[in-house]
């Protein structure tokens, strides 16, 4: 350090502090370039560092030529005008470190955005492995309802026998009540009756004959007439009917005996099944001035149709409500 | 005074037990047995009934519940007695909004239907604590809160994640968490299967 205060104390020592400061800043910049990543600053700096510290010693050589000291020993012992240009030198030197600074200051949000990227790129990898692991369990899964699927055919076939199992035992049930009241009553008729309905459900395990599946129907449309006190003539025998049929069977049914009772006070209700339908028929006082289509009616008259039946009104001698099935070509 | 009886179920076996009930007691008179609840308010209209036996599933799709809304509407006297096997959760919960009287589970041993009878006409409310206890999968029914057995009763329906959360007015990502937590407590894989079962038990019916 007494090498720096050698010639012309203060313009030297002034330029050793100012050589010093560059040096220290370069140092500096290149630190920081290199801890926040920023390679173009780094790289920047770094051969402008190097340039700078071989000016400095190729300033010295010459310098020490001139003046005939040893290089080694006088590093930092200059003379006036290649201190002044080594300085002026160093001064450059951080001003292109500031610049390169200010220039690549985005680089730090760059590297950011390209860590962001290579983040989304993960979790879309991540995201691509659990879709592959879905897609397995998926296709586990379809295996399971393709089994399921057959073994479906299997529960279906248990259950209708299960079903069978079921209606034979309600049967039985039912005979063997109807048998004990019979014989409780010690009536002959109803004995008969008893043994009739034995004869069909033996015939009916037998398959020799089909089960009165809307037995109910006719059961609910007697009750309703029962509590009306409206006299029932009803002579057939109830059809298997599908269930549309047999909600529009019973509805109009109950529909036309309640009205039957309402508005003409009639006191028997008949019903009778056709080939193409059924017709309900009551005794009671004919309706003045038009039939007046309220709820009642309206909704059979939709339930009709959709079950693809048609609905007609007659008032001649009796009122009779007709339900017919349309035919193919009524229909087209 | 004997009471008058209506019975509404349209299975035969149960139907026959309860009029043999209602004849072998004094108290009560049978006035009348149908299998279709539609048509029991017609009956009331026409006739004097002062008890109904009231099933929820009756023939034909008709609703018992719907059928005893409408009958304590126009009949407010008339004591209605709910008789189910089905273990619906929401049944007891709409049964007492809608007035009924009692409700009575057929398979669950505990009080006889003639004594819920007679209670009821002493004007008793005769309710079960809860519904009975079914197993689905690994989990049984009351491990179930009733806004999972809401979505499985609209999953019932064939209804969407989408669908269900617009008719519960929760978001579909509520819905798919409450999907979630049912088959991770049941055990099953699909939702199909869990639906499946718990409309076979009958814990909610659509």
């Amino acid at each position: 350090m007494i090498a720096l205060f050698d010639c012309s104390l203060m313009f030297r020592s002034a330029m050793s502090v100012m050589v010093l400061c560059c040096f220290v800043t370069t140092c500096s910049v290149i630190v920081f370039s290199f801890l926040k990543r920023k390679k173009q600053c780094f790289i920047l700096n770094a051969i402008s560092f190097v340039i700078e510290f071989f000016v400095l010693i190729l300033l010295n050589i010459i310098a020490e030529y001139k003046i005939g000291n040893n290089i080694s020993s006088t590093l930092l012992n200059f003379s006036h005008k290649p201190a002044l240009y080594f300085a002026l030198l160093s001064v450059i030197a951080v001003f292109v470190s500031i610049y390169s600074l200010i220039k690549n200051k985005n680089s730090y949000y760059r590297i950011h955005r390209q860590k962001e990227d290579s983040d989304s790129d993960y979790l879309l990898c991540q995201r691509a492995e659990q879709l592959q692991r879905d897609n397995i369990r998926l296709a586990e899964m379809n295996k399971q309802i393709k089994l399921y699927g057959e073994e479906m055919q299997a529960q279906i076939k248990q259950k209708e026998i299960l079903h069978a199992k079921t209606r034979i035992h309600n049967g039985m049930n039912r005979l063997l009540m109807i048998s004990l009241r019979a014989i409780e009553s010690g009536d002959k008729s109803e004995i008969e009756k008893a043994v009739a309905l034995w004869h069909r459900d033996a015939l009916l395990l037998c398959k020799e004959a089909e089960s009165d599946e809307n037995s109910d129907i006719m059961n609910d449309i007697k009750a309703l007439a029962d509590s009306l006190h409206i006299k029932l003539i009803c002579d057939f025998v109830t059809e298997s009917f599908d269930d549309n049929t047999a909600i529009l069977f019973q509805k109009s049914a109950c529909e036309a005996m309640l009205n039957s009772v309402k508005h003409a006070n009639a006191d028997t209700f008949e019903i009778a099944v056709t080939d193409d339908g059924f017709v309900f028929t009551n005794n009671g006082a004919l309706p003045n001035g038009g039939i007046r289509y309220g709820g009642g009616l309206t909704e059979i008259k939709r339930l009709a149709e959709n079950s693809g039946y048609e609905m007609t009104i007659e008032c001649n001698e009796c009122f009779k409500l007709i339900l017919k099935k349309k035919r193919c070509e009524d229909v087209i | 005074m004997s009471y008058n009886v209506l019975v509404v179920e349209d299975q035969e076996m149960p139907r026959q037990l309860f009029e043999i009930f209602i004849k072998g007691e004094s108290d009560f008179t049978l006035a009348s047995s149908i299998a279709n609840a539609d048509l029991a308010l017609a009956i009331c209209q026409s006739k004097r009934i002062d008890l109904i036996l009231m099933d929820v599933c009756t023939a034909f799709g008709s609703n018992g519940l719907v059928a005893a809304e409408k009958i304590k509407k126009e009949f407010p006297k008339i004591k209605i007695i709910i008789v189910t096997s089905m273990p619906e959760f929401s049944w007891i919960k709409k049964a007492k909004e809608i007035g009924v009287d009692s409700f009575w589970y057929k398979d669950v041993a505990g009080h006889s239907i003639v004594e819920v009878m007679k209670r009821t006409m002493a004007g008793e409310h005769i309710y079960p604590d809860n519904t009975p206890e079914l197993t689905l999968g690994q989990a049984t029914n009351h491990e179930f809160s009733d806004r999972e057995l809401e979505i499985l009763k609209e999953m019932l329906g064939g209804l969407s994640n989408a669908e269900i959360a617009e008719v519960l007015n929760i978001s579909p990502g509520t819905v798919k968490r409450h999907i979630e937590n049912m088959l991770q407590k049941t055990g099953f894989h699909t939702r199909t299967q869990l639906v499946c079962e718990a409309g076979r038990l009958g814990i909610v019916v659509k």
